[in-house]
């Protein structure tokens, strides 16, 4: 019973291993989400397209409105959490509104890219905006969840996937993928794509707590470019151990939404395998 | 990584040798001193009236003042009678006076003796009892040194007395020589335990302000300053005003109440150290972190991590006010930083599992079924 725990990887054994197996500037390459993106379609893997790129108040003041589609998605290039998000879903007599149909205003627009420059979002002073395509989840996951984007978190030592779990907001998550504010974990066979077992927060579910659609069994589409996309991020980033997002979109398939330097731990108790086992340090010089 | 130890015996050791350090501390005894008894310029003492009723107080020891004096409501409270106690006329920077006097007992490290205390009006100094140098005689003054002895034995008072004292306990010197003690305990409890506070060093800075003004105070003001500024929070994001102007409006916040505390308590004489002692923008930066923590991962978290920061703050506390720790930290002060700076590095090599992650991962180290 005592030895179970050999295979877990706690944070200070995983911090060493960031610190000894990624390089510094990788880090600061990932931490760039504009950078990530091109340094991805440098090596042909799949990274969401740019719309627009703000780098100052004075680009902001003079960005053509008319110009964005209907949806887009407003980010922060190096936000932390997934934080200083602003999406429309779609456009009425040239206003925007939000997923659930609440009008943005274009001030409104303007004043969070005014925070997003000033770096309300980010470690820094200072941020760039982008404005992206606003990604949809492919049918087969959007069924599966409630609002937000569920994506596929891939465990990558250099270039082989190690683990994977799908994330699925639910009501309780607030439509975000965060496992933490109680979205959904479900662990997903590597070689089939497929759903062997779901965690909401510490208890184990079966099926999804808000729409009742069975979990266990479902297959993730087009997981064969879901894996290989997330092979791709070592190569691309420098990165040696890294966690890979990948969306699968309705239109453009898998897109790689973030590259993690550092990713998270609970992954383990996602997919009952301990990182430790599974990601054996291998005697590099 | 090292198959020889199980990872759970691991963290299990590591944690049981930290909790045994920590208590061999707060529990330690004073150290005896050899000789003459040192005493500080602040002591606890005991004095007692003519029907045994007794006061323990921190007083100024003052090697200027002939005989010791006591302020007129204490004196009261005591039961001392005033009206026809006689007087004595005392020539003091402020002209002639008529004080009355009384014999009372007093109590100063290990000491009893009946003594003449000359009554008068100290409602506005921050000690009521002051100890003259006729009740000092035998006694060696460390000046720059705080409560060194305890009224009933010359030993340091323990960790726990020292906290309830309204007094600063810790010279400049002595507090920079434990703040990498402290440090130490920090890196211990969040690298073997797998505490989370909020802010990495914040409990340390709130330690500080404890050991200098007292833990009863400083717990009250703390929540106090915490619950204000988070309530504040709403209107802040009403505003939308960016993250430095929250911060600037909080911290302005935090200095107005504690000026208004200390207009308020100054009144009653109460320990008006604070305005310096307590960190005014770690406590915003603090406010600021709850709010954060309650957007993003709910009430639950938010309130754990401000319940440790604050159980993080006191254990510190209590550790920098033992005796053991407190003559080290005045005797050898340069060993002490250099010991905990090195010690603080070796810990940090520590690449086991916390005891947090003991409990979290607990469901996978359960799995036994292969994928």
């Amino acid at each position: 019973m005592l030895r179970t725990f050999d295979r877990i990887l706690g944070l200070n054994a995983r911090n060493e291993r960031i610190a000894r197996r990624n390089p510094h500037r990788s880090i600061r390459l990932v931490d760039d989400k504009h950078a990530t993106k091109q340094a991805l379609e440098a090596v042909g893997a799949p990274a969401a397209p740019t719309i627009a790129l703000v780098r100052s108040w004075r680009q902001a003041r003079r960005l053509d409105w008319d110009a964005l589609p209907d949806c887009w998605a407003l980010k922060p290039n190096q936000s932390l959490g997934g934080s200083g998000i602003m999406l429309a879903a779609g456009r009425r007599d040239g206003a925007w509104h939000s997923g659930s149909g609440r009008p943005i205003a274009p001030e409104q627009v303007a004043e969070h890219l005014r925070f997003i420059l000033d770096g309300e979002f980010s470690p820094r002073d200072r941020d760039v905006a982008l404005f992206e395509p606003l990604l949809r989840a492919h049918p087969d996951l959007g069924r599966l969840s409630y609002q937000g984007l569920p994506d596929v978190r891939v465990i990558c030592h250099d270039d082989r996937p190690k683990l994977a779990m799908l994330r699925l907001p639910t009501a309780a998550s607030g439509g975000r993928a965060n496992l933490h504010q109680r979205a959904i974990g479900a662990a997903v066979d590597l070689g089939s794509g497929r759903v062997t077992r779901a965690w909401s927060g510490r208890d184990r579910v079966t099926s999804h707590p808000d729409s009742g659609e069975e979990l266990i069994g479902a297959v993730v589409p087009h997981w064969d470019s879901v894996v290989e996309a997330a092979a791709r991020c070592a190569g691309a980033t420098g990165l040696r151990y890294l966690g890979a997002d990948v969306v699968v979109d309705e239109r453009l398939g898998p897109v790689i939404l973030e590259v993690n330097a550092r990713p998270g731990l609970q992954i383990q108790n996602v997919t009952g395998h301990g990182l430790a086992e599974t990601v054996e340090l291998e005697v590099v010089s | 990584m090292s198959r020889r130890i199980p990872a759970f015996a691991q963290t299990v050791l590591a944690v049981a040798a930290l909790v045994l350090v920590a208590a061999g501390l707060l529990l330690s005894p004073g150290d005896r001193q050899d000789g003459r008894t040192a005493v500080g310029e602040r002591e606890l003492v005991r004095i007692s009236g003519p029907d045994g009723a007794t006061v323990e107080a921190v007083a100024v020891l003052d090697s200027g003042a002939t005989s010791s004096s006591i302020d007129e409501s204490l004196a009261k409270e005591l039961g001392f009678d005033l009206e026809n106690a006689e007087t004595v006329t005392v020539r003091s920077a402020l002209g002639r006076e008529e004080r009355p006097v009384v014999t009372g007992g007093l109590q100063l490290a290990g000491r009893v003796s009946a003594t003449r205390l000359t009554v008068n009006d100290r409602e506005e100094l921050d000690t009521k009892i002051l100890v003259g140098r006729k009740d000092m005689s035998g006694l060696q003054l460390a000046v720059g040194k705080r409560l060194l002895t305890q009224p009933g034995e010359p030993r340091a008072p323990s960790a726990l007395s020292s906290i309830l004292a309204q007094s600063p306990a810790l010279s400049a010197v002595g507090l920079l020589a434990l703040l990498p003690l402290a440090a130490l305990v920090i890196v211990l409890l969040r690298v073997v335990v797998g505490l989370g506070t909020l802010g990495t060093f914040s409990p340390v800075l709130l330690a500080v302000a404890y050991t200098q003004a007292g833990v009863v105070a400083g717990v009250i003001l703390t929540v106090l300053l915490f619950a204000l500024g988070f309530a504040a929070q709403p209107l802040l994001r009403q505003w939308r005003l960016p993250r430095v102007a929250r911060l600037g409006v909080l911290v302005g916040m935090v200095a107005a109440m504690l000026i208004a505390i200390q207009e308020l308590a100054g009144v009653q004489g109460a320990a008006d150290t604070w305005g310096t002692a307590l960190p005014v923008v770690i406590t915003a930066v603090i406010v600021e972190r709850l709010w954060e923590s309650w957007d993003l991962d709910g009430a639950r978290t938010a309130l754990t991590e401000a319940g440790t920061t604050l159980a993080v703050a006191l254990l510190v506390t209590a550790i920098l006010l033992a005796p053991v720790v407190r003559s080290l930290a005045e005797a050898v002060p340069f060993h002490l930083a250099a010991a905990c700076t090195i010690w603080a590095a070796v810990a940090g090599t520590y690449r086991g599992l916390r005891m947090t992650e003991l409990v979290r991962f607990a469901p996978a180290a359960r799995t036994r079924e292969a994928v």
